[in-house]
This record gives C-alpha cells, sequence and structure tokens, in this order.
C-alpha cells in the first residue's frame, strides 16, 4: 500500500461522490490535498500454540515492565530523549478479562503489544503526529514513517526476543571467566560477581548505550556504576577492560577508529550477567540472611526456616544434640 | 524462543486516518481571498458559505435519491461500526460501492465573523477567525474493489473537509471477500481494526 495507490483511491473516490467545491474552484487551484492524521503500523506474529503464546506473552510482560523508561523508549522509537522531551515515559500494563495489553508512550505517539484472538502476537505502533519523529504531514512522507512504524516494532521485539534468549552455555561461561590465550596474547578473566566486571557487564546493557561509544563514555559510565570518582578509574583501567573484552568477543572495534560496538553476542552476555546478578543473587542472598524480614514475600527465607525446623525435629528424634546447642555450650 | 513459536508473520499498515484539507483555506485571509477574488462577492462572510453548505447538502440527499442509496441519521451513542458491520453482512455480494451514507451530529472546526474596529477611524469591519461549531457530518461508506471496506466523511459547513477510508489491512485474515476468504471472518477482523469510529474530516485506511 503506497502513498500513491493511497492518493489515486481517495481522488478515485472523490470524484464519485458529492463536492461542496466546484470544478472552477478546483481548476482555480483549490483543491484538497491529503495529510496523515494517524497511522497505525502493525506487526502480527501467529504463534503455533495459542495457550503457550499467552503465557509467553505474560512472562515478556513480566519481563520488559521497565521498557516506558526514556532510555529504553529512546532506543525503541531512535529518538534522542532529553529532560525537555514532553510526555510520561511509564510502562502501563492493562488487563481486559484475562488479556493484558502493553502500553509505552513516545509524545503523541504509542506501542502498544497484546495477544490477539488468543492466536497471535500483535505489536502496533500508533503515530498520532508525524512532528514527533521529524515528519511532515503530508501523504507523500508516508514511507518515512512506515519506516518508523515497522522499525519501532521490531526494535520492540528484538529487545524482548533478546531477554527471553538469555541462554549461556557452560562452556562459553568458563571461557569467559577465565583466563584464556587468544591469537597468543593473554586475555584476563571476567570474573562473575567481580564489582568491576559486573559493572562492566551493566555498562555495556544500558539500553541509552550509543551505536558507537568511545573510551572516555566507559570511563563515564564506570565510574557512575561503581559509585567513585572519576579520578578512581583511570584511563589505563578503562583500556585494560576495553583489552579484556575485546578478544572475549563481548565488542567489536571498528577499523581505523577507536570506536566500539557491542556484539551480539556481547548483548547476551551481558544481559544474562546483569540479571542474574541482580534479579537472582541479590534477592536470594537477601532472603537467606534475613534481609527485609517483614517483606510479605520471602519464599526461600520461609523453605531455609522450614529445613532448619525439619532438621532441629530430626535431630531430637534420633536425641541427638543439635550442631547449633553444641556451638552454643 | 518467540521465533521458533511464529507460524506466521504479517506485517502491515492497520489503520491510516488521512486529512483531507484545502492548503489554500487554511486562514482567514485565504477564505477572504476565496470569496472576494475568486468568486467576486463584495465582501468576505460567513452568509456566502450558507448556499455551498446548502447546495452540498442537496447534492447529498440527490445522490442518494438517484444511486437508492440509505441515508441512516446515527442516534447518541450509536455504534457507527455496529451499524456498518450489519449492513456490510446484509451485502455479501457488493464489490464496489456506496454502502449507505450516515448523517451525525458533531463538533467540528470552521470559521466565524467577527466584529473588529479599526483604531484609528473606529469603523467597524468583518473578521474571520476559527471556531468550533455542531453540525451535521455526512459519513460515505464505501466498499473498495481493491481497499475493501472504507469510510468517507464530509461536513457541509465550510471549507468542508471530506474524509475516509479504513481496512485491516495487517491482518492474516483481512483479506477482500474475493480473494476466498470467508465474509465473517473478514468483517471480525475490520471490526478489530476499526476499534473506534472514524472522526471528524479525517481519512482513514
Amino acid at each position: 500500500m503506497t502513498a500513491e495507490k493511497i492518493d489515486a483511491v481517495v481522488r478515485k473516490w472523490f470524484a464519485r461522490l458529492p463536492q461542496p467545491f466546484t470544478a472552477a474552484d478546483h481548476a482555480a487551484g483549490f483543491r484538497y490535498e491529503l495529510s496523515i492524521l494517524q497511522a497505525e503500523f502493525a506487526r502480527t506474529q501467529v504463534l503455533d500454540r495459542p495457550v503457550a503464546g499467552r503465557h509467553l506473552f505474560e512472562e515478556l510482560i513480566r519481563e520488559n515492565l521497565d521498557l516506558g523508561r526514556p532510555e529504553k523508549v529512546s532506543l525503541i522509537f531512535h529518538r534522542r530523549i532529553t529532560q525537555r522531551t514532553p510526555g510520561i515515559f511509564r510502562t502501563r500494563v492493562l488487563t481486559q478479562g484475562v488479556i493484558p495489553t502493553l502500553h509505552v508512550s513516545y509524545k503523541h505517539s504509542k506501542i502498544k503489544q497484546y495477544f490477539k484472538l488468543d492466536h497471535a502476537l500483535r505489536t502496533e505502533t500508533t503515530i498520532n503526529n508525524t512532528r514527533d519523529f521529524g515528519i511532515g504531514r503530508k501523504l507523500v512522507n508516508l514511507p518515512a514513517l512506515r519506516a518508523i512504524g515497522f522499525q519501532a516494532n521490531r526494535r520492540l521485539l528484538e529487545i524482548e526476543t533478546i531477554s527471553q534468549d538469555c541462554a549461556l552455555a557452560e562452556v562459553m561461561f568458563d571461557a569467559l571467566t577465565q583466563p584464556r590465550m587468544i591469537a597468543g596474547q593473554a586475555v584476563p578473566r571476567l570474573t562473575f560477581g567481580d564489582p568491576r566486571v559486573m559493572a562492566l557487564m551493566a555498562a555495556l546493557c544500558l539500553f541509552f548505550i550509543p551505536p558507537y561509544f568511545r573510551h572516555g563514555w566507559l570511563r563515564e559510565k564506570m565510574t557512575e556504576l561503581m559509585g567513585i570518582p572519576a579520578a578512581d578509574y583511570s584511563p589505563h583501567q578503562a583500556t585494560y577492560d576495553l583489552r579484556r573484552l575485546r578478544p572475549h568477543g563481548l565488542i567489536e572495534r571498528l577499523p581505523n577508529s577507536h570506536r566500539y560496538q557491542i556484539s551480539p553476542q556481547g548483548r547476551r552476555v551481558t544481559m544474562l550477567f546483569v540479571k542474574l546478578n541482580n534479579r537472582l543473587l541479590r534477592p536470594g542472598l537477601s532472603q537467606l540472611f534475613d534481609g527485609c524480614p517483614k517483606a510479605p514475600n520471602r519464599p526461600l527465607a520461609n523453605a531455609f526456616k522450614q529445613l532448619d525446623r525439619a532438621l532441629e525435629d530430626f535431630i531430637q528424634g534420633a536425641k541427638i544434640t543439635s550442631a547449633k546447642n553444641l556451638i552454643c555450650a | 524462543m518467540l521465533t521458533e513459536h511464529v507460524t506466521l508473520d504479517v506485517e502491515g499498515i492497520d489503520r491510516l486516518y488521512l486529512n483531507a484539507y484545502q492548503p489554500r483555506l487554511q486562514t482567514g485571509g485565504e477564505v477572504a481571498y476565496f470569496f472576494r477574488q475568486h468568486r467576486g462577492a463584495k465582501v468576505a462572510s460567513t452568509l456566502l458559505m450558507a448556499p455551498m453548505s446548502q447546495a452540498f447538502v442537496t447534492a447529498i440527499a440527490n445522490f442518494a435519491a438517484t444511486e437508492e442509496i440509505d441515508m441512516v441519521h446515527f442516534r447518541k451513542h450509536q455504534s457507527k461500526d455496529e451499524e456498518t458491520q450489519r449492513r456490510l453482512k446484509a451485502a455479501p455480494l457488493l464489490r464496489e460501492g456506496v454502502l449507505y451514507i450516515g448523517v451525525a451530529q458533531e463538533k467540528f472546526s470552521t470559521f466565524r465573523v467577527s466584529k473588529k474596529h479599526n483604531p484609528l477611524t473606529g469603523h467597524s469591519f468583518p473578521w474571520l477567525s476559527p471556531a468550533d461549531v455542531m453540525c451535521n457530518q455526512y459519513y460515505f461508506y464505501v466498499v473498495d474493489e481493491d481497499f475493501g471496506p472504507c469510510s468517507s466523511n464530509s461536513l457541509p459547513t465550510f471549507p468542508t473537509p471530506p474524509a475516509s477510508i479504513s481496512t485491516g489491512m495487517s491482518s492474516p485474515s483481512a483479506s477482500w471477500p474475493r480473494r476466498g476468504l470467508p465474509l465473517r471472518r473478514w468483517t471480525t477482523v475490520c471490526s478489530g481494526a476499526r476499534t473506534r469510529p472514524p472522526c471528524k474530516g479525517y481519512w482513514t485506511v
């Protein structure tokens, strides 16, 4: 469906339906022009198993509740967002019956995702004002608008797909976390849990990461993420970190340039490292060691308490003094 | 994970609201030019718009009578979409033509004349400025051979932007019945694609 075809259809019906302006008016140049008031670009993905598809979509929403943050909206719509950018940046999940819909806005435009007719994952970008993207409203701008709409859909799905596909084989984990020799060059390890490595990973999976970054950008982000003054993270340290990321294949250096870009493998690895650390390790350890004791949902802490009680009962039943009492004595 | 479970992937424009506008009638000065220079009126006034509106309304009525097309006056809160669905089902063999004409009273932005005074001479003069009015809007629900069901709305109020077409182009089952898919399925998709009625002065594709 091109702008020319649409224009032709509209003109065809203009000619057939009654018109308020006369032929003389048209001849004098008082002719109608078409402008785009609202355009909706959709991608429908029909899934093989509807029920599993719905569960998958619900998982997608759970995993991506932070899509409405400015940095992610910037990535989805490929627009720079500053403090002066108007609009509310938020993720809205609206549930009608049992079907949730995900809404993310940028200025007057929005992207919506839902599970359509229990069979398909539907992603829709609705552009209510073409000026949001620096494009005029005339119908001739439809191709440019179409590119923006479809790209936004693809980017959203790409982010979500990456989030779902995070998988790191054991071999790869070892290769990353152990020192290696690559092409005769000693490559330092990337130890999981090491604060500096974790900050490095977090910097690389930031959603406002530019397409290409330089040494200075990494240094700035690292100091922010580690919460240290810029003087405590020297340019040499940044160089060292870049040098250990590159041979592991997490970043690529552009030829004849000092610019780097994150590789597809790097995007997956860094996201997995950060998610494991932030979503599993930290909350899990917090529960195990009685962090936030008044929090209502602490399944790990409750399970371990039950285990402790069961062991105590077992020991009492065997008439053996518990290790705890021995230590106290 | 997602790509492994996708059996059909369709990408397309779902809905497109177009605004048909007169680029040379966007300001009070341009409207004044239209009446005075083009139509030869002595004074630009909204009185000159009334005959145009009347002629347009008469032309619509004549068109409906000549083509034997129903004119439906929508009541308050009546769903235009449901009415269109019902009529589409009733005319499954219609390949191209006007399904019916709907009339609804809605708000529209137009021009009104106000009196202003010259600060030097004190003489009054008419001034055309934009204003909102409630007026009848005429919705032409048409079926296009290539685009399927469309809607076009027009206002008799000057400068009378006509309007619209709508289809569920991107939906996998949103194909025109002549392409072999059952009408029931097709109309369902159309309903989903057009979740809100065409707005005033817009073209929707």
